[in-house]
């Protein structure tokens, strides 16, 4: 059995990758408040794919790490107003209808889950699906 | 692949000869993550503190160095907001040689010589380097309402 | 309880050897006895001595010293004559005759032996001095109670000596015959063949542990049992240093009991082998015995030192007033710890302890050896991990030779070593090497070692 990395290892070593960016920058994450030492707060971002609906639009997410992640996936919670079939009427995402989520393991992060979003806003189902107006958030 | 000896041998001594001033203790059910806690040194702003902190020994240990972190709120130009610790042996200068206790040894012996010249927590470093004792004093401060 | 009680119970239980050599308590309380009678004889009761001595400290700190004279006239001062070439105590003491006594107020009574003194002096070998008389009276119950003391003390000094002297004789026996019974496979086999560097099948290093009758591994067991035991001294960072009599002796009692638990003085084939446990133990139980034996004598000579001030007022030898201390006969207190030493400097190496021959990194046996261009030395797994990892430098000194090390660095003076010494050892390390060379191989391959393909 390999060794286990436990949680706050592992979320210090999302959130350093986090800190040096990822991928091409269309999606990214840190710590809600940079004093969380149990780091339980993240905020994500992710940037509307090109070529659809979500084109040009910033989307923020509220992550949170619960004291058994990684071995249980985060709780994904939409902040800006989005129409997707796995995001409910209050933003949270339902972890039954995101791949990611459902299937989650401990090689999956947050990262994926993210870029994952990313690629559903993308797919042919989902790309042209009416959006509320841009810049509305679910608290509004 | 079973925990190698180095490991358990290290553990056994770590329980039953601890190191003045410090403790370390493998959690049940993941024997490379361990709760440590060190007294601050006397004689430095953290005396009487009790200060703890996680460490973990990742796959390649001993070849790659343990992973550790304060997790109580500690004001030290070496040590930022999260509990990282900016010391030189658990990075590049990290030999196999070195083991649990002198880690833990050497995390006890940067509180007593703080080095604001590589700061990890810059504003922490800037207070230290312009004024020692009013740093020293929130160091004392921090000390009395965290760590004891 | 009486301590001269206690004294002679903790004698009882002693070998005769030790306990006739002892400090001779109760004859010292006899004296001491005397002592006081001598004293009072001289009108030299405790409450006078106190005064006189007192007042003597006060003025001026110097004992030698003849300055100013105390209120009372007098001064008195007790010293220890050595020129005769044994202890002699004495009092000292200077009077001005021009002084009448009876003028001294508050002080009757020391005015009183004052003046008996210096009249007792007059008739005899009194010193005038100006208008002082400085007379000195020899204490002959004293004297007794010092010399007694000084004799039981050089008696208990030679005998220690000697049994020091027995000790290392009946160590250096044991640790023949204990290195005769563990002797390792090459001194009788001819089955075992050195590798070097030049034999073609070097680098297979193979390890055969042999059958031939030799208690290696059960010495080496019970030895590791013994020094993990700390039975005289903790090497621990919370109570480094000597134990108690009581905690070594319990560690003392455990060591047996769990050498009979493990079966390890079963295990043992060789007939001379038993006995030499045998006798093993009754060293450690020497040991305890002397060490008990030092601390009751030590304790004897503080009791006695102290009842002596406190029944005659006269100032007992201690860190202030060293000079008696220094006539006395020193006694090698360290006696047991020397014991304990020689012990583990002539005996306990006779099997060299796996400890010494570990890898700094795996802190397994460090097979094969692999010595540095620096002379540090690790095991050939782990100096290949770091190779991997293009770490050039030295784990122990940092200089830059890891990199350069091929088979020329093998070290196959101590690679034998190992072999011979520690057969079994080196064979476990030299599969687990194999295996996890082989596993990492895999690894690279991209395949888990974990899931390895089974042929039904």
């Amino acid at each position: 059995m390999a060794a286990k990395v436990p949680r706050n290892f592992r979320l210090l070593e999302e959130l350093e990758k986090g800190e040096k960016g990822i991928g091409d920058g269309s999606c990214s994450y840190g710590l809600e408040d940079g004093d969380d030492i149990m780091m339980s707060n993240w905020n994500g971002t992710i940037i509307g794919p090109g070529h659809t609906v979500h084109e040009n639009r910033i989307y923020s997410l509220k992550i949170t790490c619960s004291e058994s992640y990684p071995d249980a996936p985060p709780l994904v919670q939409f902040l800006s107003r989005v129409n997707l079939p796995f995001v409910s009427a209050n933003g949270t995402v339902d972890p039954a209808r995101l791949h990611v989520l459902a299937s989650w393991t401990r090689a999956s992060s947050l990262e994926h889950v993210l870029v994952e979003i990313r690629k559903e806003m993308a797919s042919a189902a989902n790309r042209k699906l009416p959006q509320p107006p841009e810049g509305s958030l679910f608290s509004d | 692949m079973s925990l190698p000896k180095r490991i358990i041998k290290e553990t056994e001594r770590l329980v039953a000869d601890p190191a003045p001033g410090i403790t370390a203790a493998p959690h049940d059910d993941n024997l490379r993550y361990f709760d440590v806690t060190i007294q601050g040194p006397d004689g430095s702003p953290f005396q009487q503190g009790i200060f703890k902190l996680e460490l973990f020994l990742p796959e390649e240990y001993p070849m790659a160095p343990p992973k550790v972190r304060f997790l109580t709120k500690i004001y030290h130009p070496n040590i930022d907001k999260l509990g990282r610790i900016c010391l030189d042996i658990l990075k590049d200068k990290w030999s196999p040689a070195l083991q649990i206790r002198t880690v833990l040894l050497s995390v006890q012996a940067l509180l007593s010589a703080p080095n604001p010249d590589d700061p990890l927590a810059p504003d922490v470093a800037k207070h230290y380097k312009e004024d020692e004792q009013g740093a020293q004093r929130v160091s004392r401060e921090w000390t009395q309402q965290y760590a004891s | 309880m009486h301590f001269s009680k206690t004294f002679a119970q903790l004698l009882r239980d002693l070998p005769p050897e030790l306990s006739e050599n002892a400090i001779e308590y109760r004859r010292l309380k006899k004296l001491l006895n005397q002592v006081t009678r001598e004293l009072a004889a001289l009108g030299l009761s405790p409450t006078v001595l106190h005064d006189l001595l007192q007042s003597n400290a006060e003025p001026s700190g110097k004992e030698k010293e003849k300055g100013r004279d105390s209120e009372t006239g007098a001064r008195l001062l007790y010293e220890f004559n050595d020129d005769v070439g044994h202890i002699e105590p004495r009092l000292r003491l200077w009077v001005d005759s021009t002084d009448p006594p009876d003028d001294v107020e508050g002080k009757p009574q020391v005015a009183l032996v004052a003046w008996a003194l210096q009249r007792h002096a007059e008739a005899q070998n009194a010193v005038l001095n100006s208008n002082k008389v400085e007379l000195v009276i020899p204490l002959v119950s004293d004297s007794a109670f010092f010399q007694l003391l000084a004799a039981t003390l050089q008696a208990l000094a030679d005998h220690l000596i000697a049994t020091h002297a027995q000790f290392v004789e009946t160590l250096k026996d044991l640790t023949k015959v204990v290195s005769d019974s563990a002797r390792p496979v090459s001194s009788t086999s001819t089955s075992f063949k050195p590798l070097s560097a030049l034999r073609s099948d070097a680098g297979g290093a193979r390890v055969s542990a042999s059958s031939r009758k030799s208690d290696l591994y059960s010495w080496r067991e019970i030895f590791q049992l013994y020094v993990e035991t700390e039975i005289f001294e903790s090497v621990n960072e919370r109570d480094r240093g000597s134990r108690t009599i009581e905690d070594a002796e319990t560690r003392l009692t455990q060591f047996a009991e769990r050498v009979k638990t493990r079966g390890l003085d079963r295990e043992l084939k060789l007939q001379q082998s038993h006995k030499a446990l045998d006798s093993f133990l009754e060293l450690n139980s020497f040991i305890l015995n002397v060490k008990k034996f030092e601390l009751a004598n030590a304790e004897a000579m503080r009791k006695i030192l102290k009842k002596h001030t406190k029944r005659t007022a006269l100032p007992a030898p201690d860190s202030s007033n060293t000079a008696p201390l220094a006539l006395l006969p020193a006694t090698n207190t360290l006696l047991p710890r020397t014991l304990v030493q020689e012990l583990g400097t002539t005996l306990l190496p006779v099997i060299p302890s796996l400890d010494d021959y570990a890898c700094l990194i795996c802190l397994s046996i460090a097979f094969k050896p692999i010595r540095l261009a620096c002379g540090h030395l690790f095991c050939v797994r782990c100096l290949v991990k770091m190779q991997k990892r293009g770490s050039d430098d030295c784990p122990m000194c940092r200089a830059p030779c890891v990199l350069i090390a091929d088979r020329s660095n093998v070290d196959w003076a101590l690679l034998n070593f190992m072999r011979d010494w520690f057969p079994e050892e080196a064979s476990i390390k030299l599969r687990q090497n194999e295996r996890e060379a082989a596993d990492e191989q895999m690894a690279e391959l991209g395949m888990d070692p974990n899931q390895r393909c089974r042929v039904m």
